[in-house]
């Protein structure tokens, strides 16, 4: 062993091993006990880490037995590892072991009888009794271990918007859109990075439909990546009511899916335009399909204005009737304009009294006074053209207002913002941040204050 | 097309990934190992052993680092072509196999275990990112209507 040792360690060469095997026979026990110290000192360990593992005693040794059988070249594998190896496979071991008993019992505590019956209400499991048979275990365990994943794939709030506003400020619908590749486009390259471009007519598309809808902005992407773009859309929030992103999507299997009927709103008074058929596939009566935009000048958003106009201005009681009525929803603009021309055709030929009446009051009147006819005769106008009329003055009225007051809303949001958007970290982490009702609570006291 | 604006598209990304990971190896390096080597060099020596370690070391650390950034981001771009999906799986999955493929000089063993861990840790990174973005999400508010005013408009 000594001789071995000292080998291995390169202290003598192999030459003198045959004194040195020739003095270790001769030694006392008390000199044996020695070369334990000695083996302590130089222990495999050092060995190892010196690089001394494979030596040539060990090819000699070989050589020796090579007739051995497989129990000694075993065991000689087994000296090959180092204390440290053995050490590091125990705690292997031991991590294996852990793990494996840590997840039976999790599983096991995963299938344990329902805690409550909300519990099982809330897992959809109310075919799924108490009791401890394997199929009802598994069955417990399985719907407990798929909540803990949907966590994450369900949408982050319950109802994704507040309640609807009171009688007075409320539009007949409510309109939510995607804005990625329908309102927006990015594009990406090498010479000037991201760019992202509003389509054309947007502005006038929301400006002009918030007189009817209450715009909501339903994003496929995160809010951190949306949001500023969302804003810039309508930076005096004037148009878009709110803006949601893909924390408010429900994600399942694969496809990122807006669940209308999480909205706070009437189904029966909401319409989806989307690009992306998985966004509206729980609610697809509500939709309106819109191929993804490329960036390329277009004006599929003006086209579906005179639609929207007409869809809101009907006051139907359920507007899902009336997109389904259509044969191909992806054609509806097409179609929608053969069929006001038809609407068209008939309303003329309903009241021809009215466009043929030549000789009236108005037109008297204007021919005494040399004016043209038409300044006291109105013409006389199809129902649709009189909404449309009506909405467009609107909206020029709206602009107008907007205009006027730009600068001032501008300085009071800043106000805001400098006001509440100031917070120190140890409030953030004590207290989190504040709340919109906290802020909308300080303002409203604030007003009373200052009337 | 992917929604963070801050990073390029996908093959270019790699290349930019490459670099920062590099990058940051680099500084990284040079804060370790300057201190590293001003500890373990004589005194009145201080500053050579300080610049030297930095010079033999840092590279490497930053090397190593960018050998990861740059394999991580090839296969996170990998498996986005390949899945058609954008979510935390795609961290996960690209994960597995840089732990994999960065182990697998060590033997099959190796490679399965520092695979498996990779795959953990980034899964572990995702989670927490995924509950800080629900935390952190605002649900909309309603504005505040005055009471007995009339809307401007409608």
């Amino acid at each position: 062993m000594l001789a071995r040792q000292l080998l291995r360690s390169k202290l003598i060469s192999p030459s003198t091993l045959a004194t040195s095997r020739l003095v270790t026979r001769s030694f006392t026990n008390g000199l044996i006990r020695l070369n334990e110290k000695k083996d302590k000192i130089l222990t495999d360990d050092i060995l190892a880490k010196a690089g001394f593992e494979e030596d040539i005693n060990e090819k000699k040794s070989e050589t020796e037995t090579e007739e051995s059988n497989g129990g000694e070249k075993r065991s000689r594998r087994r000296r090959n590892q180092t204390s440290k190896d053995k050490q590091r496979e125990k705690a292997a071991n031991w991590f294996y072991i852990s793990t494996l008993v840590g997840t039976v019992s999790g599983l096991g505590y995963l299938s344990r009888d329902w805690d409550n019956e909300e519990e099982q209400k809330q897992l959809e499991a109310s075919n799924i009794d108490n009791g401890y048979t394997p199929t009802l275990m598994y069955e417990r365990m399985s719907r407990r271990l798929s909540s803990l994943f949907t966590f994450f794939s369900e949408p982050v709030f319950e109802n994704l918007l507040p309640p609807p506003p009171p009688e007075a400020y409320r539009r007949p619908l409510t309109l939510v859109l995607t804005l990625d590749d329908l309102l927006i486009h990015s594009d990406w390259d090498t010479k000037n990075g991201w760019r992202t471009g509003k389509r054309p007519g947007l502005d006038y598309f929301l400006g002009y439909l918030s007189q009817y809808y209450e715009i909501v902005i339903f994003g496929s992407n995160s809010q951190v990546f949306s949001e500023r773009a969302a804003n810039k859309l309508d930076p005096l929030h004037a148009y878009v009511s709110y803006a949601l992103f893909k924390e408010a999507c429900r994600y399942k299997d694969g496809k990122l899916i807006k669940d209308l009927s999480l909205l706070n709103r009437d189904l029966s008074k909401t319409v989806i335009i989307d690009v992306n058929e998985d966004s509206y596939s729980l609610q697809p009566e509500n939709a309106i399909p819109m191929k993804a935009w490329d960036g390329k000048p277009d004006d599929k958003l003006i086209q579906l204005i005179p639609f929207l106009e007409f869809l809101a201005s009907q006051n139907f009681d359920d507007v899902r009737p009336v997109l389904n009525s259509f044969s191909n929803k992806e054609n509806l603009v097409e179609e929608f304009q053969e069929r006001e021309k038809k609407l068209r055709a008939e309303w003329e030929s309903r009241n021809k009294h009215l466009l043929n009446q030549k000789y009236n009051a108005g037109n008297f009147l204007a021919s005494l006074l040399g004016l043209p006819s038409s300044s006291f005769n109105k013409e006389p106008k199809m129902p649709l053209d009189i909404v449309r009329e009506h909405g467009q003055l609107q909206y020029q009225h709206f602009q107008k207002y907007l205009k006027e007051n730009a600068p001032k809303m501008l300085e009071e949001e800043q106000k805001l913002k400098d006001e509440f958007g100031k917070i120190t970290l140890n409030k953030m982490i004590t207290e989190g941040p504040p709340s919109a009702e906290e802020i909308a609570r300080i303002q409203s006291e604030r007003a009373a204050n200052g009337n | 097309m992917s929604a963070d604006h801050t990073r390029d598209p996908c093959p270019i990304v790699i290349l930019n990934d490459f670099g920062g990971a590099f990058s940051m190896g680099v500084i990284g390096g040079c804060v370790w190992h300057g201190i590293k080597g001003f500890r373990n060099s004589p005194y009145g020596e201080r500053g050579y052993g300080t610049i030297s370690a930095i010079k033999s070391r840092a590279p490497v650390v930053g090397g190593n680092f960018g050998v990861w950034g740059g394999l991580f981001s090839t296969f996170d771009c990998s498996v986005k072509a390949i899945r058609r999906r954008e979510d935390a799986w795609n961290a996960v999955i690209a994960g597995f196999f840089t732990g994999g493929a960065l182990a697998i000089r060590g033997g099959w063993r190796h490679t399965r275990n520092s695979a498996i861990t990779c795959a953990c840790l980034l899964g572990v990174f995702e989670g927490v990112g995924m509950l800080v973005q629900r935390f952190t999400a605002q649900a909309p508010i309603a504005p505040a209507y005055p009471e007995d005013v009339k809307p401007l408009s409608a």
